[in-house]
Parts: C-alpha cells; structure tokens; sequence
C-alpha cells in the first residue's frame, strides 16, 4: 500500500465509514477477521455502508473481496467480530434481503433459461417477473436454451439476471465482469445503471474492471491483504489525492 | 411450502436420470431372471435376486452422499446456501428423493420375489395349506417397510456425517468415515436406550419359510420395533442436526 495514500486516510478520520450514514447504516461490520488454514483473509475490518450507495470494493487478487461479500452473504462466519445486515447477524432472514452474485457458475447447468429463473422466483417475495422478462429481453437470452449450452458470457448474463430481478435491499456482486469480453461488459454496466433502485437500494461490486465501473461507484473500499487500505466518497477521494479511481487502485495494489 | 417442493422437484429432476437408467438395468435383470423360472432351479433365481437386494442398501448410501456432493463440486452450493429456507429443505428434499428412489428399487424386487415364489415352483413351492397368499404378501410389505427403515437410518448417517465433514477443510473424507463410525454408534446405542420406553410398540409378525430336505415349514416371528423406532428417532434427531449445521455452520 502506498504510503501516501495509507497515511492519508489515517488522516481523515472516517476510516470506518463508507459515505454519510445518518444512523441508517444498512452493514455493519465491527472489527471482523475472517481466517482460514493458513491464511488470514479478513483483518479487524471496520466499515459502515448507508442505504442507497453504489459500492465499489476494490483490491488485488487474494485481498479479502469475495470474503468481505460471502460474510454478508452469510456464505461466511466472522473468526473474530461481528457482521451486521439491517441491524441482524447474516442468517435466514437476512438471505431475503441479500441478492447475491457469486464469481462461480452455481446455476444448475441442466436447468433451461426460463426453468432457472422460475426455480429461483419460487423462494423470494421481492421476485419481480416482469423485470426478470426484461433482463431476458434486453440481455438476448434464449429462454429454452440449457444453462450449460450456453457461452460464459451469456451464463454471466443469466446469473446477473437472476440477482437483478429481485427488489433486494442489498445486492452483491462478486467480480461481475470477470471473464466477459467487452461489449457484453458495457450491456452488464447497461444493466446495473437502468435496473438500481437509487432510494432503496444497495449494491456491493467487488471488481478489478475499474475503467468501466468506475462511473456506477458512489463509494469505494480498497483492500488491501485483508485490511481497508482506503474508503471514501468517490468525489471526496478524487478530490483529496487529485487522482482518479483507476489511479487510486493502482496505487494500492501496488 | 412452494419453496420445499421446487427443491424436492428439482431434486427429483437431477435424480431422473440416473435412476432410470439403473431402473432399466433393473428391470432387465429382473425379467431375465423370472425367464430363466423352469430353465434354472428355482431357487438359484432367487438367490441371484438377493444379490440384487443386497446391492441396493450400498447404492442408496452412495445416492446420498453424492447428491450433496454434487452440490459442492458443480458450485450449486453457493445457490442453495443463498436461498432464504431452513436448512431441512435442503436435505430434507434430498432424502425424500432418495428416498422414494429406493422404494421403486425395493418395490420392483419385492415383486419380483413374489413372482418367483408364487410363480416359481419346483424346489421353491409353499403349500398354501402352510401359509396363504394375502399373508405371505403382507410379510413381504413388512420385510419390505422394515428394510426401507433401516436404509432410511443409514442415508441420515451418510448425510449428516458428509455435512459434518464439511466443517473442516482438510481430510475431509478420513473425518467422514469416522463420523459415520461414531454417528452409527450414537444411533445404535441411543436406540439401545430408548428401546424400554418404546416397548409398548406392537411387535410386528413376520414369516419365515423354511426350505428343509423333504419339507417345507413356516415360523412366525414376532419382532419388536421399539429399537427400530428408537434407532429412527436418534437418527432423526442426527438429521436435525446436520441440516442446522447446514443453515448455520458449513462455508463455502
């Protein structure tokens, strides 16, 4: 981590704090590790994410994202701390408020287009038919095509179609764009722009495709060896190092 | 319940088609078996249809435990563990599936069995004077149900100790091996203890045919459930606590 940059957000004091959060903040985590065999992935991270923001959760393979997402997911338990979603411990309850994209292909391949999307629609309330229709439309998704027969960058379509078409609260997006050729990219970011729900929503996107994100993000994390290197405000970041987003990351990891 | 029956129908779903091939595998087994009646002594077919039998306890404890590692090695786990249900949906489904796979396994051998004894002749024949159609049936359900409930205490074995191993992330399999030993001590033992407070079941009368040199004798057997029923029980309880785990405790 550059030590401008580390020093800095010292500095600042809102370590901690992603945005203004007015006492409404949607996640909380207080001085959370994660830990596996061998490896720490997670260390005493302290962060608060209001309702309503666009998170970008930036960082270096290995820095802690898809951790920091599962443990909000409820895919994860915390070793040491405590993860908060709408004030609740990630369980049950929370899963209904959680739309949450994994980096992995989990849609069953065997499943058609349409089979799929009706299979998940059976399990939440805020499940909106009509806007699972117009992903499919607007994606150019086959409906009776096999999930397995289809590219991957069609399958990516799908499993961001599947998250999309829920009204969640919080929605999580684990590398979006990981493994998508370009112009299928910009229809993704297409998506995410005309499907978020500004007042009600809020959207977690871990990603190192920062040039075509860079625009969706309200706020950052940047993570770096399991530890917030930096957070903020986009503008109030871009305006303290004079840098851009893509500059910044670059920075950090290296 | 709509969430538990798309879970148990898309099990259904991955089940078919691996159940209809050993169905088919079955099934042709079975018809060349019963067309041998007269060729072959009678009792050599049901000897072969034994076999069959006996084959179908260890299939069932591999159905189990690959329809969740199925879950794990095509990544479906990240969807099932996102969806908002209890844990028991899951495997409850899974069992349920599993299951009703083994009652048509146990129903297409049961019915053979009764073909070859009804059928057979030759070496194998009853005298009905020694033991009459409707109750020779009603045997065979009752062996039929009883066996179905023990396969049903060893899937919830394979499947909570499978889930239980999941905890760790390393020897994975040497953990499981030794959780099935453990877990079917606890059943075992727990049915032991249970049994006294069960004992006002109705034992359930079974007959057993005896093939003798010359003669052909039946017994009546009366067996007690109430360790059978105290094995279910703990075992149920095991069930619970591997879809807890489940819900509360296995990452990904």
């Amino acid at each position: 981590m550059p030590k401008g940059v580390s020093s800095a957000a010292r500095r600042t004091g809102d370590a901690g704090t992603v945005g203004s959060t007015d006492g409404r903040s949607l996640i909380r985590f207080d001085h959370v590790s994660k830990s596996f065999p061998g490896a720490d992935a997670l260390k005493d991270v302290t962060v608060e994410i209001p309702k309503g923001r666009v998170v970008g959760l930036l960082g270096p393979n290995g820095s802690g994202k898809s951790t920091f997402l599962k443990l909000i997911a409820g895919l994860h338990r915390p070793t040491r701390g405590e993860v908060f979603v709408a004030g609740e411990p990630p369980g049950r309850r929370t899963k209904e408020l959680v739309a949450y994209l994994p980096e992995v292909d989990h849609i069953y391949p065997w499943m058609t287009v349409e089979r799929s999307l009706n299979f998940l629609s059976a399990f939440y309330k805020d499940w909106d038919g009509a806007k699972a229709e117009r992903l499919l439309d607007f994606f150019k998704l086959p409906r009776r095509h096999k999930v397995g027969k289809l590219s991957k960058g069609m399958r990516g379509k799908l499993r961001l179609t599947a998250v999309l078409a829920r009204s969640a609260p919080v929605v999580l997006l684990d590398e979006p764009l990981s493994g998508i050729d370009p112009p299928s990219r910009v229809s993704i970011v297409d998506a995410l722009v005309r499907e978020f729900d500004a007042g009600e929503q809020t959207i977690i996107i871990s990603t190192h495709e920062v040039l075509e994100t860079e625009s969706l993000f309200d706020s950052l994390i940047f993570l770096h060896q399991g530890r917030i290197a930096l957070q903020g405000d986009v503008d109030t970041l871009r305006q303290r190092y004079g840098a851009s987003v893509q500059d910044l990351f670059k920075e950090v990891i290296q | 319940m709509r969430p538990f029956l798309q879970l148990t129908l898309k099990e259904a779903r991955q089940a078919l088609g691996t159940a209809l091939v050993f169905t088919g595998i079955l099934l042709a087994a079975l018809l060349y078996l019963i067309s041998r009646l007269g060729i072959w002594p009678t009792g050599l077919v049901a000897l072969f249809i034994s076999l069959l039998m006996g084959f179908v306890p260890f299939w069932a404890l591999w159905r189990t435990y690959y329809s969740l590692r199925q879950e794990w090695t095509g990544d479906h786990m990240y969807l099932l563990l996102s969806l908002p249900v209890p844990g028991w949906y899951i495997t409850g489904s899974k069992l349920i599936v599993a299951l009703l796979e083994m009652l048509l396994y146990t129903a297409l051998l049961s019915g053979a069995a009764l073909v070859v004894f009804f059928a057979g002749g030759g070496d194998l024949y009853v005298p009905s004077s020694l033991i009459s159609e409707p109750v020779f049936i009603a045997t065979t359900l009752r062996v039929a149900l009883l066996s179905l409930a023990v396969l049903f205490i060893g899937m919830i074995v394979v499947q909570f100790s499978h889930l239980a191993s999941r905890l760790v992330s390393r020897f994975r399999g040497p953990l499981m091996i030794a959780l099935v030993l453990v877990s079917t001590w606890v059943v075992t033992r727990g049915a032991g203890l249970l049994a006294p407070i069960l004992s006002w079941l109705p034992e359930v009368p079974v007959h057993s045919i005896e093939f003798h040199d010359d003669f052909v004798s039946v017994a009546t057997v009366y067996l007690g459930i109430a360790p059978l029923a105290g094995a279910l029980i703990v075992s149920l309880g095991l069930f619970w606590l591997g879809s807890y785990l489940l819900e509360r405790d296995v990452e990904l």
